[in-house]
This record gives structure tokens, sequence and C-alpha cells, in this order.
């Protein structure tokens, strides 16, 4: 089950998580290996700790966070449950990666816009 | 003696017991029946409750409606943040001169504690649960919120700690009693009432009030975070999962858990002070935990109230900002995960507030790694944010300006927040107005311009009316004005050594005149975005009584991009039902046990 809920697309949106886990080991190695000051043992557990402590509950979070999100979409995408009106993500999920993640390419975006802008001087026509 | 006592307190604890499991047979908590067994004074089993709300203040001393309770929430808020901003317009104005001139350094730095205070707890926490209770349950196809009578205790905890925090002011004229004057973080030894300064004996009970002002809305904070939680995890409608939950949800959430964190830190820590100040315990002092604990633990809860302050506000960007851009938000996952990311990763920041203390550097360093991460998250935000902008079909209107306003002015207190994450910088510029400048971009220009767009964005759903269009924009760029002259100004401040707190600039530090020139500019900005805020309480409050009813449920065009969320859609429901019924808009119906006959109505 979690070889197939962690499919491509969401270890992609997952890798926003892994930068600051990678700036985290960078400074762990670095106060690990090369650090100015002598071993301390308590202090330098402290020090470590400090990093290790929020890098592991992040690891856990994420992928906490990451199977409930996959497992859902999935479901719902299986049961095509996701729609305009009941959810806030206005769109089945099957279409997210082409609107959200490449926008540019989404020729369909590109002719609203064109058609539109046209009426970008008028805005707020809506309000009184 | 010892046995006497237990015996006594096994008594009293049998006796808690027994009212507890007295209270839990005549009670249903998450019922909105107010006895909803039956019998009592007023109340009779019905299997429904009220139909329709009582009228006038009755109504709203007894709410337990999550649109009202919202709208309380907001209502308070917004008179909090009246006081807090005319008490900062006081202090610019005794900051026009260089020496003491008119009120006077005591009454600067009771200004100056309560400010912070009323801003924070008074305002931007309340605030954000304004629109929690109001929006949360709509959005997540609740019924309510969980614990519906919880949510209203929260509320009702806030004007006692609002009354408590400004104590001081309250009574200062008829009493010896000085109002606190330890600023917001309240570093002992100085609010230990150490010393015979205006803070220890009698003078100093307006810290003890304040610091108990502060316990209840703690208390209230986490109150209103367990309540979100359970919301959004149990009483989410069959059609809201974890992957199309909305943003603004997700922020919330991720803020709710970091309130049940931080808050009863908060409140342990308080407790303690006030053992200190008043049961002779050595918590803060020297001879005991020394005042460096004091840091710690306020800093334990204060880093993650940054973030408390700051998520539902990104949440409210990242929600209302593609609705005028023609699309969704770009890489919608960046933003939930980045989000879960700030809340675990502002646990591990707090002693940045201390570089300057003297702690090890060694422990320094890791505090200072660990803020140089959690840019990363925050960052990838600004970059969803610009590349939904980018090539979008956008609409500026006043919600959307605000959020554009504040996405600059995040940018702009993000970055100058990564400088000083840097030990060496941070050394030089701690305690000068450059951090001043740097939170307040955050404050003012991202906390308090969402909430200008979630108001007006939400404004046709809460009042049924539509605000004012060209006093929006007036309140739009006056504040936007107002806030980069304000706090660009105390950047400038900073670098040139201007130290933060003082009533005063007349010591020789840094080239006097253009200090002085600097803080005059800071003082007009402040006075410009007095008068955009006044331009926008006149706007809403002329809106709501005098503006004509929408009769478009959809003012915002969001159908046409598929983005009429389900806030929209309750509301579209509540109109329809109004009309069906006659045109009278009729209160929700819930049951206490059975299915609800009406789930969708509101009264006005």
């Amino acid at each position: 089950m979690s070889e197939r809920t962690f499919d491509r697309e969401t270890l992609l949106d997952l890798t926003v998580n892994i930068v600051p886990l990678g700036i985290l080991t960078f400074f762990i190695l670095v106060f690990l290996f090369a650090s100015p000051w002598e071993l301390d043992p308590f202090v330098t557990a402290i020090s470590i700790g400090l990093l290790v402590v929020p890098f592991a509950v992040l690891v856990l979070v994420t992928f906490v966070s990451g199977r409930a999100v996959a497992q859902d979409e999935q479901s719902a995408a299986t049961a095509g449950e996701l729609s305009a009106s009941d959810a806030t993500l206005d769109s089945g999920v099957e279409e997210e990666p082409v609107s959200d993640d490449h926008p540019e390419s989404d020729a369909e975006n590109d002719e609203s816009n064109d058609t539109e802008r046209d009426d970008a001087g008028g805005d707020e026509d809506d309000e009184n | 003696m010892v046995e006497a006592q237990l015996v006594l307190t096994a008594l009293m604890g049998l006796f808690l017991a027994g009212v507890a499991v007295w209270l839990s047979r005549i009670e249903d908590w998450r019922s909105y029946t107010p006895l909803a067994g039956g019998g009592g004074a007023v109340g009779e089993e019905s299997g429904y409750a009220h139909n329709e709300k009582p009228s006038g203040l009755i109504r709203w001393l007894t709410t337990v409606d999550h649109k009202d309770i919202g709208i309380l929430y907001g209502v308070y808020s917004i008179i909090a943040f009246a006081v807090g901003g005319i008490m900062v317009i006081l202090m610019r104005t005794e900051l026009l001169t260089p020496d003491e001139a008119i009120i006077g350094s005591q009454f600067y730095n009771s200004l100056l504690t309560s400010h912070g205070i009323t801003m924070l707890f008074l305002f931007g926490t309340p605030m954000i649960a304004a629109f929690g209770n109001y929006f949360i349950p709509l959005l997540v196809n609740a019924e309510d919120m969980a614990f519906p009578r919880i949510n209203a205790i929260a509320f009702w905890m806030l004007p006692p700690g609002a009354l408590l925090v400004w104590a001081g002011f309250l009574v200062v004229p008829f009493t010896d009693i000085q109002p606190a004057q330890t600023a917001w973080t309240l570093y002992t030894p100085l609010s230990a009432g150490v010393g015979t300064g205006t803070q220890a004996g009698v003078s100093g009970l307006g810290i003890d009030f304040m610091l108990l002002g502060l316990h209840f809305t703690g208390l209230s904070a986490t109150m209103g975070a367990i309540n979100f939680i359970a919301t959004i995890f149990t009483d989410r409608g069959s059609d809201v999962n974890w992957a199309n939950l909305d943003i603004f949800s997700w922020t919330m959430l991720t803020q709710s858990g970091l309130i049940l964190f931080a808050f009863p830190l908060l409140g342990s820590a308080l407790i303690m002070l006030l053992l200190d100040r008043n049961f002779g315990t050595t918590f803060f002092l020297a001879e005991g935990g020394g005042p460096i604990l004091w840091q710690h633990l306020f800093w334990f809860f204060g880093h993650p109230e940054v973030y408390i302050l700051a998520l539902p506000p990104m949440g409210l960007v990242s929600f209302i900002l593609p609705k005028f851009s023609g699309r969704k938000l770009f890489g919608f996952k960046f933003v939930v995960y980045s989000t879960l990311a700030i809340g675990v990763l502002s646990f591990g920041v707090w002693a940045h507030h201390m570089f300057a203390t003297g702690i090890d550097p060694r422990i320094r360093a890791s505090f200072e790694a660990v803020s140089l991460a959690i840019a990363i998250p925050s960052a990838v935000k600004v970059f969803n944010w610009t590349t939904t902008l980018w090539g979008g079909n956008l609409r500026l209107t006043a919600p959307m300006l605000f959020c554009v306003g504040a996405v600059s002015n995040f940018i702009f207190g993000g970055v100058t927040g990564v400088f000083t994450a840097a030990i060496p910088i941070d050394l030089v510029l701690h305690d000068t107005y450059y951090i001043v400048g740097h939170f307040h971009y955050i404050l003012m220009g991202l906390l308090a311009f969402t909430v200008f767009a979630g108001i007006y964005y939400w404004f046709p759903i809460i009042t049924g009316k539509m605000y004012q269009k060209r006093l929006a924009k007036w309140h739009f760029w006056l504040t936007m004005i107002g806030t980069n002259i304000t706090f660009f100004a105390m950047l400038l401040l900073g670098y040139l050594g201007m130290p933060r707190r003082y009533a005063t600039y007349t010591f020789g530090v840094g080239p006097q005149q253009i200090i002085e020139v600097l803080h005059q500019v800071t003082t007009l900005g402040a006075f410009i975005l007095l008068v955009g805020q006044i331009i926008w309480v006149w706007n809403m409050i002329q809106s709501w009584y005098e503006a004509p009813t929408l009769q478009d449920n959809d003012p915002w065009d969001l159908k046409e991009t598929g983005q009429f969320t389900n806030e929209w859609g309750w509301n579209e429901r509540r109109l329809e039902t109004a009309i069906a019924d006659g045109g009278e808009e009729e209160e929700a119906t819930m049951t206490d046990g059975g299915d609800p006959v009406d789930g969708s109505a509101d009264a006005e």
C-alpha cells in the first residue's frame, strides 16, 4: 500500500519539505565534523538534538500528511467524488497536475486570459 | 494533620468527580439545546433546539451558533485593534520630538506594553478565530463547530481578558496601581517585581492583572484550537477529504496544532511568574531558575505565536488570491506541505530571539540553522502566490489588492527576517528599530492586510450587502502607503542604530538629525494608517446598514472560473431558502439527536 500511495506525483509534491530537511542535514554534518568548538558531549547532544528533533518530526508529519492526502485523493478519484461544487479544489484531482503545475502549457488558461484581458479595465463591475 | 489534608483532598476529588458525572448525565455537550435532557426552568424535551434565536442583546449573549460567535470575535477584535491603534498613535506622537514632550516616558512604556499585548492577543489571534469560526464549518460542510458551547465559552473569556490586560489604565486615575511597563515580552527580573520601581509592590499590580488577562486569552485560544481541530477532523462533510480540504482550513488546522502545544506553556510560565511575584517562589530570579529561563519559556511559546498569527493569513492569501486571478492556486499541495513544515519547524527556532543574551554559541548555531531552514517553506508560498498571479486574469478588487499588498509586505518582512536569523547581523540589529520594522511588516503588512482582504471578500456573505468600492480603494492605498512609510523608515532607523522601546532619543546614538526626521516620517506614516482605518470602519458600518441587499450570490463571478467554494454554496442555499420561505431568512434548525431539518439558514 505504501509504495502505491507514494507515487511519483506525491513524492514530487513532498519535495517542498525536502529542502529544509536538506538544510538541517547540512548543519548536522557541519556541526559534527567541522565544528570550530571542542566536543563537549552534553552541549553537543543538545546542539545536535535541536536539529535532529525538528528533522525527525518534520519527516513524520510530512509522511503522515502525504499519505493521508494521497490516499484520499486516490479513493476520491476512484469514486469520482471531487467536483466543482463539492470541494474547494474546484476540479478533479486528475486535472490538477496540468492546470496547477504547468500553467503556461495550459491552452485553455491562455485562451481565457486573452479573451478576458480586455475586460480587465472594467474591474469590479460587480461591486457597487 | 497531613492525613486530614489527604482525606479532605480525596473528598474534594470525589465531589468534583460527582459533579462531572452529574453534568455529563444532564448535558449533551454537543447539542444546541440549552437543556437537552428536558426539564429545568426554560427547556423542555422536544428533539429540536430553538427554531429561531432570541432577539436583541440576549441573542448575542447566549448564542452558540458558529456564525454569530465569529461575528462576536470579529467585533471584539476590531475594538481591540482600535484600542491598540490609538495607543500607538499616542506613542508615535510622543516620538515626533526627541525629548519627553507630550505623554511622558512612564505612560509611553505602559502604552508600548499594552499595544503589543493588545495587537497580538486581543486583535490578532481572535481576529483569525473570527474567520475560522464563521467559515471553517461552512468550508468543510460541517453543521457547526464540533463543540458549540465550548466555542461560546472560548469567546466569552476574551472580554474579561481584555479588561484585565487594560486594567492598569482603567484604575490608574483612582489608585496607586500602574499599568504594566514591561514590554509585551514581560522579561524578568523586571516583570518579577524585583527592585523598588513602579513594577514592584502595589504599583506593580497592573502586571498581575495583565498576567491574569493573558491567561484568559490563552485559555480561550486553546479551547478554540481544540474546537477547530475536532471540527476539521471529525465533522467534515462526506464530500470533503484531505485531498480537497481548502487551504484556509489547512492553515487553521496547523495553527490550531501550534496553539495546542504553545499556549499551555505560556499559561504555565505566566502562573510561575505570578507565583514569583506574589508567593515568594524563585522560578525566574537569579537565585532560582534565573531570568533567562523566562526567556526560554516565553519564546518557546512566542515564536510559534508568530506563526499562529502568520499561517492563517497565509491561508487567506492562498485562498482569496486565486479567486481574482482566474485560476487555481499554483502548487496547492506545495503550500499545504510547506504550511505543515512551518508548523513543525516553528518550535525549533525560539532562541533566535535570544542570540544577544549570551547563551552558548554552539546552541545559538543550532537555532540559526533551523531559522534558516524555516525560511524555505515561507519562500515557497511567495513563489506559489507569484506564479498564481503570473499570466492570470487579474481583477484588482479590494480583497485582491489587499492580498497583493500582503504578498509584497511579506517579502519585506520575510527577507529582513532572514537577515536577522544570522547571528552576527542579529547581534548588531537586535535591540534596534530594525526588528520593530521587520515584525511589523509581518503583523501589519501580512496579518492586518489579509484580515482586510478576508473581510472584504466575505462581506457579502456576512452582511448580504456589498461594501463601497471607492472607499475600499482609498482604504487600501492609504494602508499600503502608510504601512510602507512607517515600517520602512523603522528599518532605516534600525540601521542607524536607533534602539527600540525608548520614549526619547536625545542620547547620542547615530546621526541625530536624520534619526529625528525618520521618526517624524514614521509618525506621518502612522497617521496615514489611522486615516485609512477610519475610512474602513466608516465603509463597513455604513455599507452594512445602508447598502442595498445583494441580489446576486456570486458577486465575485467565482462560478466562471470554477471556484465557487463551499461557503458561497451555503450562502446560495440560504438565500434560496429565504425566498422559498417568503423572503425572510429563517434560522438554522438543528436537532439534538435526529437529522438536521435545515442546516443552511441563518438569521440576520
